[in-house]
């Protein structure tokens, strides 16, 4: 007899993804085997030229769309024989950049019932770091080198240092490929100028991104995606377990023989299609600006993709779950990172991260937050001072700066800007839920930031003297008010005045009195913040 | 006939034979399986008919293109260095004694052999006044009404034949002794073999005699001068501008007008004709004298297909041969659960194909069946493929079927069912744009237990039930999940989901096919250079690539054994001293007809086996969706190498081909009497018949080609 499924069960162990990308639109299908490995069922590629329009326009057409839902519709066709139900449809560069976006997810909705996530720039890297850390990870051989990651989006080109297992630093810098033929425009009809160009273009990064980098010197370049696979096998790379590595000879070689060809004379010669072959230059040209910077042995080209990111999430949430706590870590650890750019007060920055969090655990019930609020928090308190480093008048100010500028794995911008205005407000005197000037947040994350800023200035306060006073905190919340236990033996006068003046804020947020109560010196040390 | 044994001037300047001579001389093979006297009569009949529409085809499609090259001013060259003009013109010398033989076949052989079977084709001179009474009331009653009379004259243009009609050509004269041509279609809707009641035996009349003796009943007041038959055959090659085509279907429904008026090609018209009947035909058709057929007998032989199936002459028949069961799915209730565990091979029409038809109806049937995906390219009148199908879509299953409405001579009945098809549910596409697709894929995707599962039977053959049971062809059942996943892939590009993925097992053409099999020759040759045994069988239709018969040479100068058992058109050209020393290619007609392409590379040992729907033709290699796999399974692989050996061994029904490209007998002498046809019959008999024992009977043992040692 056959082997048949007791019940719809099955259909649960498949998932889909549609990716709406620059240059084209993908599908996967795939099914998660009872190994845990993830088994594609399905692999659609359709070209289709987004980003021309989005780059030098700064909108998508809309014929486009009646195209793109067509092979959308196909998709989707493939994905109902499998009986999928759950099927996430992301996009990234092309519908970020687009100024009708909104429009045109919803045109794509209504002719092809897809709900389109447009995927950040951040979270789109996340994801991908995220599964370059895995796959590095699981190489005993790899996971415990430096290495530089790079990522090249058609918008960006995002960067991020690794050492002993976690990312050290990331940062998006947007000289994406297409961004390179928005930039060049006409000239790409003299491919003998363009490569020269690009170059020179190029250059002019090359010390603000060496600047940045943490550590000067990496064992290997660590990169993955189509283009660096294709330059890998033009570069006659050497494959081991999935893995392929370039070497910094053949990769110059490489250069040197493509560099001033036309994208047909490339086409050609590596039989390879012309369009493929056009984004090859402004991608050879980016590999070799980061090997200009950063001295390296080679490049290691591995196999993470964004879709496999995407597909285990929604196939594996053991996996999943894990994986967004390991990217808080990131998170933090890179926070860190970004203070110690700016020689924070790292024992502050600690206490006050520490007391936010009892804080924070303490008013569960009263601010009703979530795993993300408690994450921007942690954030916001390790770099509420960090523009100290800058200037102490308006530090406060410079600290926004540094923060809305940054990316941090594993926090999107919108939540980034949150954690700004909480570092711009923290010290703010006689502030007002009426006079917080949050600008462009929605009324969601306004409310959302001021019960952070809340938090964070009584937690700032608590260690207002910048030196170890306080063994420990507990708060409580009572019926009547949040009581806060100061376990120490010293004089904290400064700091109960330092609170003082910032419960009013406080209870206008919540509602609640806060009243600080001296508790018995403890043995017990604080914890301590993980991660 | 020509004399196989005559010595032929080597007109051959060239490395390479052409095409249409090459192909002349397959459908000479065919003859002389026509003029075999140890072949049942009927059969004789038979492989007759087939020639004579083979011939027509070859007019319709080739000619024809020849000829249009001709009127557009094309001075290029074949491949042999012949130009259009000097092809047709050797072409029509050719077909001229092809015509002689064929009917000296007809009329000094087979018709006498009839008439010992008594089985008589009769004059109306023959007849007594009973049977021209019992005659004439037929044609009044029947033939009379459905008969269209057309004058020809300044008011009244020539009237548009239709392609490979019968007619007559009248010359009347009228009252005032005026002269007249008309034209009598031979209704194609009545029998052309009128029977005839005799007290013994059968008797037949054909109905163009028929008329011809009653003509003076449809020329009222004009005396009848003379009566020719006539045929004509047009241009049939579709030309369908697809680019602009919005729906290809209508298109095509469009241009197959066309081809009922394509120009004219050949005049075919009964031997001493009036020459003034004659040339007035020639001269309205605009018809060129080389291009026109004096046939002594009977016009079109392919009519005498119907004559095969007299009743009660069943033992002038090939002894009827029951396709036999594949014993690893025999009495199995499910074919999915057989080939969940191994490849199975079958050898069509040796083996059943009843098991393909079982395969499909299980997956329409099945709960846990989720898709099912098919290539159609010709299917039998009434499919059980196209019926079933059209079951699994009402049963909900996402049918998925790609119908190739361009396939010649098809594209009228491939609409109409491909209609059915849509009407049912199924989700119909028509390939992709400028490429036909010929591959023959059956992909069924499954829910199981363990995750999705896919059942793939790829193979050389149309899913055609009827054609399986005459062609040779060989298709492979696999759940292997490197032939599901491209067999996934290959139908996403066909519905233009998505872009050519890497292949995994497949080779696909347009896409590098032509490469694949470059590079694979050449890695034999590289064996031959470092002193390795190196060798490869090819069994195809057709071999024409430039590309590939060039490499074929280039490895055969380094020593590579190369067996080409090539059944119609092969323009290498083998034996020639320096250049394909190592090359013989043998060319097997029989009562099956020679269908499965094979490709066997030694691999320095570790031999490879593909099979694959494409033949080596720049057709089949660049305009066409084709695709080749590997066989993985080493019994499998060693059953299709002993079916090769097989092949090659034949003495009875093999041909090889000499340098200057004549194909003769090989030399039994001193060989076991083989008959390779034969063979796979008694085999598949016995392996069925043994079934269990699968693994211990080998299809072949071969002899060995090379010296012992």
């Amino acid at each position: 007899m056959n082997p048949a499924p007791k019940s719809d069960s099955s259909s649960a162990r498949t998932a889909a993804v549609i990716q709406i990308s620059s240059d084209g639109l993908y599908c996967e299908v795939a099914e998660a085997r009872k190994d845990d490995s993830l088994k594609i069922l399905e692999r659609l590629e359709h070209p289709f030229n987004f980003a021309q329009d989005t780059f030098s326009t700064g909108k998508i057409r809309y014929d486009k769309v009646e195209k793109t839902c067509e092979v959308l519709n196909g998709f989707k066709k493939i994905i109902q024989e499998y009986r999928v139900s759950r099927v996430r449809t992301t996009a990234t560069t092309a519908l970020r950049e687009a100024s009708n976006a909104r429009f045109i997810i919803d045109q794509i909705n209504a002719k092809t019932h897809l709900n389109v996530e447009v995927l950040e720039d951040a979270k789109e890297k996340s994801y991908i770091y995220g599964q370059m850390l895995d796959v590095i990870n699981r190489s005993p051989r790899y996971s415990k080198e430096d290495l530089l990651m790079a990522y090249i989006g058609t918008g960006s080109l995002g960067i991020a240092e690794f050492s002993g297992g976690s990312i050290l630093f990331s940062q998006n810098i947007r000289i994406g490929t297409l961004k390179l033929f928005e930039i060049l425009g006409d000239l790409q009809d003299s491919y003998d100028r363009f490569s020269m160009i690009v170059n020179e273009y190029l250059s002019s990064f090359k010390h603000p991104i060496h600047s940045l980098l943490p550590l000067k010197k990496v064992k290997r370049l660590v990169s993955c995606g189509k283009e660096i696979q294709m330059i890998a096998r033009l570069c006659n790379a050497k494959e081991k377990d999935d893995f392929l590595s370039i070497s910094q000879k053949a990769f110059f070689d490489a250069f040197e023989q493509i560099k001033d060809q036309t994208p047909r004379q490339v086409a050609e010669k590596y039989k390879i299609p012309e369009t493929k072959a056009q984004i090859l230059l402004p991608f050879f040209g980016i590999y070799r600006m980061l090997l200009d910077i950063i001295e390296t042995d080679s490049i290691l080209v591995i196999p993470a993709r964004l879709t496999d990111a995407l597909l285990r999430e929604m196939l594996f949430k053991e996996e999943a779950k894990k994986k967004k706590a390991d990217l808080e870590k990131t998170s933090l650890l890179s926070a860190r990172n970004l203070g110690e750019r700016f020689f924070y007060d790292t024992g502050h920055a600690q206490r006050v991260e520490t007391y936010c969090l009892e804080l924070f655990d303490g008013m569960k019930k009263i601010h009703r937050l979530g795993q993300r609020p408690r994450l921007m928090l942690r954030v916001a308190a390790i770099l509420h001072d960090a523009g100290k480093y800058i200037h102490l008048k308006k530090h406060a100010l410079h600290s926004f700066n540094i923060i809305k500028d940054s990316e941090l794995p594993g926090l999107t911008s919108r939540e980034l800007q949150v954690v700004a205005h909480v570092a711009r407000l923290h010290s703010q005197e006689f502030l007002d839920v009426d006079n917080m000037e949050l600008g462009p947040l929605t009324v969601e994350e306004s409310i959302l930031t001021a019960k952070l800023l809340a938090i964070l200035r009584i937690a700032d306060a608590l260690d207002r003297s910048h030196s170890e006073k306080i063994d420990r905190i507990g708060v409580k919340a009572k019926p009547e008010e949040i009581r806060v236990v100061v376990h120490t033996a010293r004089d904290i006068s400064l700091e109960t005045w330092a609170v003082e003046k910032k419960v009013d804020f406080f209870e206008e947020v919540f509602g609640y009195k806060l009243r600080l109560k001296r508790g018995k010196p403890d043995e017990k040390p604080q914890r301590t913040p993980e991660g | 006939m020509k004399n196989p044994n005559e010595p032929r001037k080597d007109k051959e300047q060239n490395l390479f034979f052409n095409r249409e001579l090459s192909w002349l001389d397959f459908n000479f093979r065919v003859l002389e399986e026509a003029m075999d006297t140890r072949n049942p009569l009927l059969e004789r009949i038979k492989f007759l008919a087939i020639t004579g529409s083979n011939l027509d085809e070859f007019f319709m499609i080739r000619v024809a293109g020849l000829m249009e090259q001709v009127e557009a001013g094309y001075t290029g060259r074949d491949l042999s260095g012949r130009t259009s003009r000097q092809q047709l013109e050797e072409i029509s010398q050719k077909v001229h004694l092809m015509v002689k033989n064929q009917y000296n076949c007809l009329v000094r052989s087979i018709l006498p052999a009839l008439k010992k079977e008594k089985v008589f084709f009769l004059g109306i001179k023959d007849l007594d006044p009973d049977q021209v009474e019992s005659l004439d009331h037929y044609f009044r009653s029947t033939v009379f009404p459905v008969i269209t009379p057309m004058a020809v004259d300044q008011g009244r243009p020539f009237p548009q034949l239709p392609n490979k009609s019968l007619n007559q050509a009248v010359y009347l004269k009228g009252p005032e002794k005026e002269e007249l041509l008309a034209v009598v279609q031979v209704p194609s809707v009545l029998p052309r073999f009128v029977p005839v009641s005799l007290e013994e035996g059968q008797g037949y009349i054909l109905m163009e005699n028929v008329i011809a003796h009653f003509a003076s009943l449809l020329f009222k007041g004009y005396h009848v001068e003379g009566m020719v038959p006539f045929r004509l055959t047009r241009n049939a090659d579709l030309s369908i501008d697809e680019d602009d085509a919005q729906d290809l279907l209508v298109e095509i429904e469009k241009s197959l007008q066309q081809r009922r008026s394509g120009f004219p090609v050949r005049l075919e018209i009964a031997h001493k004709a009036k020459p003034r009947l004659r040339d007035a035909l020639l001269h309205m058709l605009e018809i060129e004298s080389g291009d026109v057929y004096e046939v002594p007998g009977p016009i079109d032989l392919s009519a005498w297909m119907k004559l095969t199936a007299l009743p009660g002459k069943e033992a002038l028949l090939f002894e009827h041969v029951a396709p036999r069961p594949v014993p690893a799915l025999y009495d199995q209730p499910s074919v999915f659960d057989v080939v969940r565990d191994k490849d199975v091979l079958l050898h069509h029409p040796y083996q059943s194909f009843e098991h393909v038809l079982d395969f499909l109806k299980e997956a329409a049937r099945d709960p846990n069946v989720l898709a099912i995906k098919q290539t159609l390219y010709r299917v039998s009148g009434n499919s059980p493929v196209v019926e079933t199908l059209m079951e699994a879509a009402q049963n909900g299953k996402q049918v998925t079927v790609l119908v190739e409405l361009k396939a010649r001579f098809d594209e009228e009945n491939n609409i109409q069912w491909a209609r059915k098809l849509e009407k049912a549910g199924c989700y119909v596409v028509y390939g992709l744009v400028g490429l036909k697709t010929h591959c023959k894929v059956l992909l069924v995707v499954r829910r199981e237990d363990e995750g999705i599962a896919r059942y793939v039977h790829l193979s050389t053959g149309n899913y055609n039930d009827s054609t399986a049971r005459l062609y040779t062809d060989i298709g492979l059942f696999t759940s292997n999940e490197l032939f599901g996943g491209d067999a996934s892939s290959l139908f996403n590009v066909l519905t233009g989901y998505s872009l050519p993925p890497q292949w995994k097992v497949f080779s696909v053409a347009p896409l590098g096919l032509r490469d694949r099999f470059l590079d694979l020759i050449r890695r034999e040759a590289q064996f031959a250079r470092e002193g390795m045994g190196a060798r490869l069988i090819f069994k195809v239709n057709s071999l024409l690539d430039q590309t590939i018969i060039q490499e074929l040479y280039k490895a055969s100068q380094q020593g590579v054994q190369v067996d080409l058992i090539v059944r119609g058109i092969c323009s290498l050209r083998p034996g020639l001293p320096g250049v394909s020393d190592n090359i013989r290619v043998v060319s097997i007609v029989g009562r099956f007809l020679e269908h499965s392409r094979v490709f066997y590379f030694e691999n320095a040992g570790s031999p490879e086996v593909f099979l694959g729907s494409a033949d080596m033709m720049p057709r089949n290699l660049d305009r066409r969706i084709e695709t080749i796999f590997p066989v993985l399974d080493e019994s499998l692989r060693n059953q299709l190498l002993g079916f090769l050996e097989l092949q090659l061994s034949d003495t009875l029904r093999a041909r090889q081909a000499d340098a200057q490209g004549a194909y003769r007998f090989v030399d039994g002498r001193g060989k076991e009497a083989v008959d390779s046809q034969h063979r796979m019959i008694q085999w598949a008999k016995e392996l069925f018949q043994q079934r269990g024992e699968e693994e211990l009977k080998p299809l072949f043992q071969p002899a060995r080609h090379r010296d012992e040692g």
